[in-house]
């Protein structure tokens, strides 16, 4: 990425940062103005309707990996690397149903952890903490990471301080206005990236016909529209599965279940897979024109933001910067929020603090957000490298996590062992398989190791769950 | 030679190379190809040394490119400057994953993935 000349003057860039900057925060101490207690900043009084809950679950979907790795995917592995993407809405779609029954069984609960803590108990609360804590922390650093090297290769912005001015305005306003910030911002962002995404497919389109990128297609990169294209095809699986452990057990998406309004999650989380669904292969589609327009990729994580730029000029470039800040702040304020929850309820307050006041929840759960995002600055400053394989190498841990949580949620008869075992041979597994065999079966073979042993478990246990343990109250 | 030096040709200008230490193998069809140049180069690439398949992948300033959709097969990459210095013959053999492979893992992907969607829209089995 660093061969690739900026495409907008770091002037502009700086006016743009600063005038999103500005919009940010404005707006997240506005929302924030009404938060008292812990549950109005964690779970925004728990009262947040469609539109809201629509947008905020595509938004936090869109992360700075949609709109450059979706592409990136493409040039790739063609077609159904694009496809492959995209699966990552089933995980969205999945949780729909998901949610609902969360809501139903949990009505007061705060966090994935307690789920784990009530259903399983402390030991594989324990694990899910661990894995959990770690997948978090990657995909936060990843992503600030990426922001400060995007904006760099976009506008010249030195790395440390695109990283550095992304991260603070994220943590001000989550800081500032909790939850409610959060997805009041997301509904922005969401409409700002869909708008963009639609308006750059658009132009491609009008700038070379389909046949043409298909003759292009044809005879020069002729594996990309191959139905049988093996490192394609293994990608889908695994990548769909990735999708479905890191929405099914991260507290992003849990949050969001506990602060949707009655009746709005399920619908929400459905309606925020099909948005989602759309914008992997419109970014993707934008890859695979580049041939057709000629323009030169020196590095395949680039080639979304140089079509844009040569298919649009200026303006192209400044749609790309608004559209990369957007999806990074929408995914990174999520995670911070959502991460310092989770400490906040399943470490500070079920073991360090129980008997806390709600009131000095949320205070503890501010600083929190501001340790996290002192401690992801710190690690993202010396800039060692991409944590994009990292990132990959949290799958067989997510993967192992899914059928724990699935039976969990729907059968009496899983059990503690069932979900200990799941989530420690799985992961073991899977990580054997990734150093020994490849990144593309590692989540794959997690979820299977895992699938087995949960299911083993449940067909001998004689033990049924009382699902009114679940609803604990605060 | 030294009246060509005000219009930034190098006094001694030496012959485009591939970064890359020596032949390179790809599973994927796709591969990144680095080189170093002191001048504008032309990146061509022909595929089992037949000529009529060569065709110019990059002409321009960049020191990379990123080729990929690549087929089973030898491809032989070359860069030339204006000046018409020739770097080394880069080998570049593209070898696919067996497919009975990949098909045996989709497999293996679509019925976990299909257990995990039957189980929840089953929903509670046993309340």
């Amino acid at each position: 990425m660093s061969d690739v000349e900026a495409i907008l003057p770091a002037q502009t860039a700086w006016l743009l940062l600063s005038a999103f900057s500005l919009l940010w925060i404005a707006l997240g101490a506005y929302w924030g103005r009404r938060n008292t207690s812990f549950e109005d900043h964690a779970l925004a009084g728990r009262n947040i309707g469609l539109a809201l809950g629509t947008a905020t679950a595509a938004a936090t979907w869109i992360t700075s990996n949609t709109t450059m790795l979706a592409p990136q995917f493409a040039l790739q592995l063609g077609i159904w690397g694009m496809l492959a993407y995209a699966t990552a809405s089933f995980g969205l779609l999945l949780f729909a149903p998901m949610a609902r029954r969360i809501r139903t069984l949990m009505p007061h609960g705060y966090t994935s952890g307690d789920f784990f803590r009530l259903r399983y108990g402390r030991l594989a609360w324990a694990i899910f903490l661990v894995f959990t804590l770690f997948y978090s922390l990657t995909w936060l650093v990843s992503m600030a990471m990426a922001g400060g090297i995007l904006l760099k290769a976009l506008s010249g912005i030195p790395y440390a301080w695109g990283m550095s001015v992304i991260l603070a305005v994220c943590v001000i306003y989550t800081m500032r206005g909790g939850l409610a910030a959060v997805i009041g911002t997301d509904f922005i962002q969401s409409l700002v990236i869909i708008a963009g995404i639609v308006v750059v497919g658009f132009a491609v389109l009008s700038h070379v016909p389909i046949e043409r990128i298909h003759a292009n297609l044809a005879s020069e990169r002729p594996a990309l529209l191959s139905v049988l294209f093996p490192a394609a095809i293994i990608a889908i699986f695994n990548n769909l599965l990735f999708g479905l452990g890191e929405v099914f057990h991260n507290n992003v998406w849990w949050s969001r279940a506990f602060a949707f309004r009655d009746g709005v999650a399920g619908k929400a989380f459905a309606l925020g897979g099909l948005v989602w669904f759309p914008i992997p292969i419109a970014a993707g589609f934008i890859a695979l024109a580049s041939g057709a327009l000629n323009v030169a990729v020196p590095a395949a994580d680039m080639v979304g933001p140089l079509v844009i730029a040569d298919v649009l000029g200026h303006t192209g470039a400044i749609a790309i910067f608004i559209i990369v800040f957007c999806s990074l702040a929408s995914s990174i304020d999520s995670l911070l929020a959502a991460t310092s929850d989770l400490v906040t309820e399943d470490i500070y307050r079920r073991i360090l603090r129980p008997a806390a006041a709600p009131r000095n929840l949320k205070k503890v759960a501010q600083y929190v957000t501001l340790l996290l995002g002192v401690l992801t600055w710190a690690i993202c400053l010396p800039r060692i490298g991409t944590l994009a394989t990292v990132l990959f190498f949290a799958g067989p841990l997510v993967g192992a996590m899914i059928w724990p949580i699935v039976t969990g949620l729907y059968w009496r008869r899983a059990n503690a062992a069932g979900a200990v075992g799941g989530m420690l041979l799985g992961a073991g597994v899977g990580l054997a398989c990734y150093f020994a065999i490849g990144w593309y079966v590692a989540t794959l073979a997690a979820t299977a190791v895992s699938m087995v042993w949960v299911l083993a478990c449940a067909r001998f246990s004689n033990s049924r769950f009382d699902w009114a343990k679940l609803k604990e109250t605060a | 030679m030294l009246l060509l030096a005000p219009f930034g040709a190098p006094l001694h200008a030496a012959a485009p190379r591939f970064v890359q230490p020596g032949a390179i193998t790809s599973d994927t069809g796709y591969a990144m190809i680095g080189w170093s140049a002191d001048a504008p180069v032309t990146l061509t690439m022909l595929r089992n040394d037949d000529p009529a398949t060569a065709r110019t992948l990059y002409s321009g300033s960049n020191s990379a490119s990123f080729v990929s959709g690549l087929e089973d097969g030898t491809y032989t990459l070359i860069l030339r400057d204006k000046a018409g210095l020739r770097s080394a013959p880069l080998e570049l053999t593209v070898i696919h994953q067996p497919l009975a492979r990949a098909l045996l893992l989709v497999t293996m992907g679509a019925l976990i993935f299909l257990a995990i969607v039957a189980t929840i829209l089953r929903g509670p089995r046993d309340e």
